[in-house]
């Protein structure tokens, strides 16, 4: 099997949660594939898993960044609903777009990295070019502010698992 | 805000850091963990980090890579077409080099004497009498 395809199968889903809280889920769709096609293209680099990991984040994480900027030339706003036939109703899904909406895009990225895609400090920090610390630190104030904007969400869901 | 509760949303916010770290699979010193997790409000900072963990992940429905095949061909044709292109590029271009790298065809004109040829027969005779004066003068031929 060609690298392409085993870094595919290995990342395709995280990197699609990560770039669908972005760009909405059709749209992640279509990046996720572009980002492999983009890998098959380019070759992958030698280096280990969690760098190959590291690096398809950044790749994301441009794309991701293009398709909103692109958007909002041509004045689209990213629609990141989810039909509702799918979900039918889910007050924290929403509760919890909207706060991400909140973000500033590098604290939303370096949020969305870790909870979604679940990649480590150190590969975030190559992901989004920033220091450890800094992405320590933005995880935190990102957290500290979702946290601030679903404090009755989160307590609701807490009191519905743990009951 | 007093210098003490400066000090101590410092205290806490570190704390919190320390109990993140843990969550995300980071290093951590035990010592500051076991610190940090004595503040009721760590705790509580760390049980709001768990449950904002699950509703990111229930966020939306896991999608179904159905069309995994269709990448796949949308890679093989695009590998195709890729191919054609840079076939009748390089054809092209190694075209195109061999015109310029080529001389110019040079002309050139054989005349094969063979061993029978004879110098044409002469038109006019003039036969060279000694003291004859050669030239000419007008009226005459």
């Amino acid at each position: 099997m060609a690298d392409g395809d085993v870094l595919f199968i290995a990342h395709r889903d995280g990197i699609f949660r990560y770039l669908c809280r972005i760009v909405g889920q059709e749209d992640a769709r279509e990046l996720t594939q572009e980002v492999f096609l983009r890998v098959t293209r380019a070759g992958t680099p030698q280096t280990d898993e969690d760098g190959r990991r590291a690096w398809l984040f950044r790749i994301a994480r441009n794309l991701a960044l293009n398709h909103v900027r692109d958007d909002r030339r041509r004045g689209e706003t990213v629609e990141m609903a989810v039909d509702p036939a799918v979900q039918p109703t889910q007050p924290l899904a929403t509760a919890l777009r909207e706060a991400l909406d909140q973000l500033s895009p590098v604290d939303r990225d370096v949020f969305l990295m870790r909870e979604a895609g679940g990649l480590s400090y150190e590969e975030i920090s190559f992901a989004c070019q920033l220091t450890p610390d800094a992405v320590r630190s933005r995880l935190h104030r990102a957290r500290l502010q979702l946290r601030s904007v679903l404090k009755g969400s989160l307590n609701g869901r807490q009191d519905q698992s743990w009951r | 805000m007093t210098s003490d509760g400066r000090e101590s949303a410092e205290v806490n916010e570190q704390s919190c850091q320390v109990v993140a770290s843990l969550a995300d699979g980071e290093r951590v010193d035990p010592e500051a963990l076991k610190r940090a997790l004595e503040d009721p409000a760590v705790r509580e900072y760390l049980v709001d980090l768990v449950a904002l963990r699950y509703s990111v992940a229930t966020m939306s429905e896991p999608v179904q890579w159905r069309e995994r095949r269709s990448f796949l061909s949308r890679v093989g044709w695009m590998a195709a077409a890729a191919a054609v292109v840079l076939s009748l590029t390089a054809g092209y271009v190694v075209g195109q080099r061999t015109v310029e790298a080529a001389p110019a065809p040079s002309v050139e004109t054989f005349v094969t004497i063979g061993p029978t040829a004879a110098a044409p027969k002469p038109t006019r005779v003039v036969t060279l009498r000694p003291g004859v004066n050669w030239t000419e003068k007008e009226g005459e031929q």
